[in-house]
C-alpha cells in the first residue's frame, strides 16, 4: 500500500531534482510565450473585425446622412452614379461584413487563423468566382515554421518533456543496482514504480492546469462562464499526459538500458508528432486528390462569357425567375445611364454565379471529403487527436472557418435578394432601409463537435497502453 | 595525428555500429521514411505537368476568343502559373503555402492563389515529409543516436584509458570517432541524393544549371552532416555519463530544429505586422482613387486630362481625336495604379522580408536554419522565388492591360466613347495570338546563394566552430 511517507519521500527526490525542477520551469515559460503570443494575435484579429465594421457603419451613416440632407433638399447630386437613394451606389460604396466572433478560448491555439481572416467583404457585385477563398496576407514562411501557441507547446513539447522526466524511472534505479535494494525493503516494486511514475504525472498535470487557469484569468479569459469548455481542455490535457506517461511507463518495463528507454521514446514522439501527421496528410492528397481551382474560375469565366453571348435571352430568363425585379422604368434599361449599366452588370454576374453554383457546390464537396477522410485518419496518432480538439475549443479549426464561409456564402444570397429586387426596380432607397439591411450572424452550433469520439478514441488508446503495462509488468518487475 | 590510426579508429567506430543490432531498425525505418518522401516527391513534382495542361488551357482558351473589342480581352484576362523547379522533387520548401496561380486581368492586381494550404486541414502544419526534411529533421536525431556514447562509453567502462594508454592521443580518438561517424551519416545520406539523382535524370527539364545546383545541395548536406558528426563527439566527450550526453543532444535539437525557428519567426512577426488582404487592398484603391474615379463622368482629374488632350490636339471634344480616347484613359489609369500597387507590394514584401531577418540571422547560430533556408533557396521553393514568380507575373499583366489598350487606342474608332459591349468596333481574332505567353523562368542560381550568403558562411563557420571544439577537448578531455 501507498503510504504518507513513501508519497512525501517521493516527492523531496522529486524536487530536488534540479534538472526535473529545470524542465517544469521550461514549460512554465513556453507556455507564457505561447499565451502571449496567442493572445497578441487574437487581440489583433479583434481589433481588425472591429476595424471593418467600424468602417461598414461610418460608411452607412454618411450615407444616411446624405440621404437625410437630399430629402431636406440641403444637397444635389448630378448623376446616379453618386445619387445616395440610388442602387448603384449601395453596390459600389456600401459593403456589408460577415465575422467570425473570436471564441473564448481562442487563447489556446492560433490554429488556422493565421491563414484564414476572420471576416469577408460582401458586396453585392461577385467580385470572386470561388467564394470560399478568405486567405489572408501572410508571410509563407511564417505558416512554414508555424505559431507559437499553447497548443504547439502542449501537443510538441509537453510530451518531450514527460519523456525526459520518465524515462529512466525503473532502469535507473536497475543501472545503479538500487533496484535490489529497494525490493529488499517493504514495498512491492509493481506499487513503487506506479507511485514514481503517478507523481510524476500528477505534478505535471496539476502544474499545467492550475498555470493554464492562471494564463486564462490573466489575459482576461473568463473562466466561470466558460466551465464546460476549460473541463473539456483539461481532460484532453489529463488524457494526452497520461498516454505520454503511460507510453513511457511501458518501455521503462521493456527493461532496456536508460540509453535505449530514451531513443525509443523519442523515436515515438517523433513518429506520433512528425511521422504519421505528415503521411495522413500526404496520403490524404494522393488519395482524394482535390481539382484545381483553376477549372472553377474557368468555368465561371466560360459561363459568364456564354451568357453575355445570348444576353438579351438570358436577361428574360432572370425576369421569369424574379418577376417582382421586373421595371416599366425606362432607365433601368438604358444602358448610357450608370443605373442601367449596373442592372445589366449585376444580372450578368447574378445569372453566371447561377450557372456556375453546381461546380463550384461540387468542388466544396471533393474538399469536405478530403477534410472527412483525415478527420478519421486522426485515430493514429493521439497528437492528432489533441490537437485537432484543442483548436476546435479555441474555434480557430478549419471546420470553424469553412462553416463561417458556408454561412457567409448564405448571408450573401439573402443579401443579394433582398437589396436587388429593389435595385433593379430602381428603387429609391430610404433611411431606414439603409437601416435595417440584413445583418450577418455566426451560428456556432452548426460546428460539428467532435470531443466525444476524441475523448473515446484516446480513452481507447490509454486501455490498450495499461493492459500491456499490466501483461509486461508481470513479466519484469522482478528483480534480474 | 597518425592518419592510419584515424583510420583504424574510424574503420572500428563503424564496425562496432553495424555489428550493433540498434542500427538496423534505425537503417529500415529511414529506407522506409526514403521511399516514401521519394514517391511522395514524384507525385509533388507531377503536379508540373498539371500546371504545364493548365498554361496551355489557358493559353488557348485566350486565343480562342472570338473577335472582340481589346478592352473586353484585357478583361477576359489568363493565368500565370508558376512552375515547381526539378529540384522541388527534393524539397517542397514553401510551397504548400504558397499559391501557384494568379490570374491576370486589366485594372486589378490578384493576389498569387490557390495554396494548397487554403483548403487543407492543420494537418498540414506539422509538416511535410520530403526527402529534405528527413535530412534536415530526422539525420540529426539519428546521428546522435548512434554517436551519443562513443567516447562517454568508453569513459565509463574504462576502455578509454587503455585506448589511450596504448598510445592513442585524444585528438586521434576524437578525430577517428568523429570519421566513423561521419562514414555512417554519408551511407545513409547517399540514398537520398541517388533518388534526387534518378529523378534528375529521368525528368525532361533538368538543365545544366540543375546539376550544379544538386552539387551544392549534395555539399551543403554533407557539410552539414559532418557539424551534426563532430558536435556529436564533442558533446560525448564532455559528458559525465551516456544519459547526460543523449539528454544534451535531445536538447539541442529541440532548441534548434522546433524552437528556436518558431520563436524567431513568431518575434519577426510581432515586430513587423503585416497589414491585412482587406487593408492592403483599401490602401491602394483610396490613393488610386486620390488620382481620379475614371468612371465617375464628373472626376476632376480625369476631366483636366480630358481638357489638356483636347487642348494639344486643338479639337472641341474626344470623338475628334485621331485616337480613341477612351483606350487612352485606361492606359493612364493602368499606369497609375500598376504603379501604385507596385509601390504597396514592394512595401509588403519588404515587411515580410523584415519578418524573415530573425531567422536569418539566427542561422549564423543555427545551422538547422542555415541548412534549411539554403536548401530551400537552391531546390526553388524559398520565399524569394515565391517573389520573383509575383513579379514576373505582374510585369506580364501589365504588358497584356496595356498592350490591350494600344490596340483600343490605334484600332478602336475615336467616334466610341465608352463602353466595349455588343458586337461592333472588334479586332480580328488572329490578334489575340500575336501576344506573347507568359513563360515563369526560375531564379537563377547566383542570385539564390546571393540571397542566402549569410546561411552559407553560417555553414562554414559552424564547420570551423566544431573542428576547433573537437581540437580543443583533444586537449582538455578527462579519460576519467
Amino acid at each position: 500500500m501507498w503510504t504518507y511517507h513513501q508519497i512525501r519521500l517521493e516527492l523531496i527526490l522529486f524536487f530536488r531534482n534540479r534538472a526535473y525542477v529545470g524542465l517544469m520551469l521550461l514549460l512554465l515559460i513556453l507556455m507564457t510565450l505561447a499565451a502571449w503570443n496567442t493572445n497578441l494575435y487574437t487581440q489583433s484579429k479583434k481589433e481588425q473585425t472591429s476595424s471593418q465594421l467600424a468602417l461598414v457603419r461610418a460608411n452607412d451613416a454618411r450615407l444616411v446622412a446624405e440621404i437625410d440632407s437630399l430629402n431636406r433638399g440641403l444637397a444635389t447630386y448630378e448623376s446616379s452614379y453618386s445619387l445616395p437613394t440610388s442602387g448603384v451606389r449601395l453596390t459600389y460604396n456600401n459593403h456589408r461584413l460577415a465575422w467570425l466572433p473570436i471564441q473564448p478560448f481562442s487563447l489556446i491555439a492560433i490554429g488556422q487563423g493565421d491563414l484564414f481572416s476572420n471576416y469577408k467583404k460582401i458586396v453585392l457585385y461577385f467580385d470572386d468566382s470561388y467564394e470560399m477563398a478568405s486567405e489572408e496576407l501572410v508571410s509563407p514562411l511564417e505558416q512554414l515554421f508555424g505559431q507559437l501557441d499553447l497548443t504547439f507547446v502542449w501537443v510538441y513539447l509537453l510530451p518531450l518533456i514527460i519523456l525526459l522526466m520518465s524515462f529512466n524511472v525503473l532502469s535507473i534505479e536497475r543501472e545503479t543496482g538500487r533496484l535490489t535494494l529497494i525490493a529488499s525493503q517493504p514495498i512491492r516494486l509493481s506499487t513503487w514504480v506506479i507511485q514514481k511514475i503517478g507523481i510524476r504525472f500528477l505534478t505535471i498535470y496539476l502544474l499545467i492546469t492550475v498555470f493554464t487557469i492562471f494564463l486564462l484569468g490573466f489575459f482576461g479569459v473568463s473562466i466561470k462562464s466558460n466551465l464546460a469548455t476549460l473541463g473539456q481542455l483539461f481532460i484532453m490535457l489529463f488524457l494526452y499526459t497520461a498516454f505520454w506517461f503511460l507510453l513511457s511507463f511501458l518501455v521503462n518495463l521493456c527493461g532496456y538500458s536508460s540509453g535505449r528507454s530514451l531513443i525509443l521514446l523519442t523515436s515515438a514522439w517523433v513518429f506520433f508528432v512528425f511521422l504519421v501527421p505528415s503521411v495522413v496528410n500526404q496520403l490524404a492528397k494522393e488519395l482524394h486528390p482535390i481539382p484545381s481551382r483553376l477549372e472553377v474560375v474557368n468555368h465561371h469565366q466560360t459561363m459568364y462569357n456564354e451568357m453575355e453571348n445570348n444576353l438579351e435571352a438570358e436577361m428574360e430568363k432572370l425576369y421569369q425567375r424574379h418577376p417582382d425585379w421586373r421595371s416599366d422604368d425606362p432607365v433601368t434599361a438604358d444602358l448610357s445611364n450608370s443605373t442601367g449599366w449596373n442592372i445589366q452588370y449585376l444580372g450578368k454576374q447574378y445569372l453566371a454565379q447561377l450557372k456556375h453554383r453546381a461546380v463550384a457546390d461540387n468542388y466544396e464537396s471533393v474538399v469536405e471529403e478530403r477534410n472527412t477522410w483525415v478527420e478519421n485518419f486522426r485515430i493514429l496518432s493521439p497528437a492528432l487527436i489533441v490537437q485537432s480538439a484543442l483548436v476546435g475549443l479555441a474555434g480557430t479549426s478549419s471546420k470553424y472557418y469553412r462553416s463561417f464561409l458556408r454561412q457567409a456564402i448564405e448571408y450573401a444570397d439573402g443579401y443579394r435578394q433582398y437589396v436587388f429586387k429593389r435595385v433593379f426596380t430602381n428603387h429609391t432607397f430610404t433611411v431606414d432601409e439603409v437601416k435595417s439591411l440584413p445583418r450577418f450572424e455566426f451560428d456556432r452550433t452548426r460546428v460539428n463537435k467532435t470531443f466525444g469520439r476524441d475523448f473515446m478514441i484516446l480513452l481507447v488508446y490509454l486501455f490498450g497502453f495499461l493492459l500491456a503495462c499490466y501483461a509486461l509488468s508481470k513479466q519484469t518487475l522482478q528483480i534480474k | 595525428m597518425r592518419k592510419d590510426l584515424v583510420r583504424l579508429i574510424a574503420s572500428q567506430f563503424g564496425k562496432g555500429v553495424f555489428k550493433s543490432r540498434a542500427m538496423l531498425p534505425i537503417i529500415g525505418i529511414l529506407l522506409l521514411l526514403l521511399a516514401y518522401a521519394t514517391y511522395s516527391g514524384i507525385q509533388y513534382h507531377d503536379q508540373n505537368h498539371f500546371r504545364e495542361d493548365h498554361q496551355h488551357m489557358a493559353r488557348s482558351s485566350w486565343e480562342n476568343n472570338p473577335d472582340k473589342h481589346p478592352h473586353r480581352m484585357a478583361h477576359f484576362g489568363t493565368f500565370a502559373f508558376r512552375l515547381k523547379h526539378p529540384l522541388s522533387v527534393f524539397d517542397f520548401g514553401i510551397e504548400s503555402y504558397t499559391g501557384n496561380a494568379v490570374f491576370l486581368e486589366a485594372h486589378k492586381q490578384n493576389t498569387v492563389n490557390f495554396s494548397e494550404a487554403g483548403f487543407s486541414t492543420g494537418m498540414l502544419r506539422f509538416g511535410e515529409l520530403s526527402l529534405a526534411m528527413i535530412l534536415q529533421l530526422i539525420l540529426p536525431l539519428v546521428i546522435f543516436f548512434i554517436g551519443y556514447s562513443s567516447i562517454v562509453s568508453d569513459r565509463e567502462n574504462g576502455t578509454l584509458k587503455i585506448l589511450l594508454t596504448q598510445g592513442a592521443s585524444w585528438k586521434e580518438i576524437l578525430f577517428g570517432r568523429s570519421m566513423g561517424l561521419f562514414i555512417i551519416a554519408v551511407l545513409l545520406i547517399t540514398p537520398f541524393f541517388l533518388a534526387t539523382m534518378i529523378f534528375l535524370l529521368t525528368e525532361d527539364h533538368t538543365v545544366l544549371g540543375d546539376w550544379a545546383r544538386f552539387a551544392l545541395i549534395g555539399t551543403s548536406y554533407l557539410l552539414y552532416a559532418s557539424i551534426l558528426c563532430l558536435v556529436t563527439i564533442a558533446i560525448s566527450a564532455s559528458s559525465r555519463s551516456a544519459k547526460n550526453a543523449l539528454i544534451k543532444l535531445l536538447g539541442l535539437w529541440l532548441l534548434m530544429a522546433v524552437l528556436l525557428p518558431k520563436v524567431s519567426q513568431a518575434a519577426g512577426a510581432y515586430f513587423n505586422p503585416t497589414p491585412t488582404k482587406l487593408e492592403f487592398r483599401a490602401a491602394i484603391e483610396e490613393e488610386v482613387k486620390k488620382y481620379g474615379d475614371s468612371h465617375n463622368p464628373n472626376d476632376p482629374y480625369y476631366n483636366t486630362l480630358r481638357d489638356s488632350v483636347l487642348q494639344v490636339h486643338q479639337v472641341s471634344s474626344v470623338s475628334e481625336l485621331p485616337f480613341n480616347y477612351s483606350g487612352f484613359v485606361m492606359s493612364q489609369g493602368e499606369k497609375i495604379s500598376a504603379e501604385i500597387y507596385n509601390r504597396h507590394h514592394d512595401l509588403l514584401m519588404a515587411r515580410y522580408r523584415l519578418q524573415n531577418l530573425p531567422a536569418k540571422w539566427l542561422a549564423l547560430i543555427n545551422p538547422y536554419l542555415a541548412i534549411r533556408n539554403l536548401s530551400m533557396a537552391l531546390c526553388g521553393t524559398g520565399f524569394e522565388s515565391y517573389v520573383d514568380f509575383q513579379l514576373q507575373a505582374e510585369d506580364y499583366r501589365y504588358m497584356l492591360a496595356q498592350k490591350m489598350n494600344d490596340l483600343q487606342i490605334k484600332y478602336i474608332s475615336p467616334s466610341r466613347l465608352s463602353g466595349s459591349e455588343g458586337k461592333r468596333d472588334v479586332l480580328n481574332r488572329e490578334t489575340w495570338k500575336s501576344i506573347p505567353d507568359f513563360k515563369h523562368e526560375f531564379m537563377s542560381l547566383s542570385t539564390a546563394l546571393k540571397n542566402e550568403l549569410i546561411s552559407v558562411i553560417s555553414v562554414l563557420l559552424w564547420l570551423l566552430l566544431s573542428l576547433w571544439g573537437v581540437q580543443y577537448l583533444s586537449h582538455n578531455a578527462k579519460a576519467i
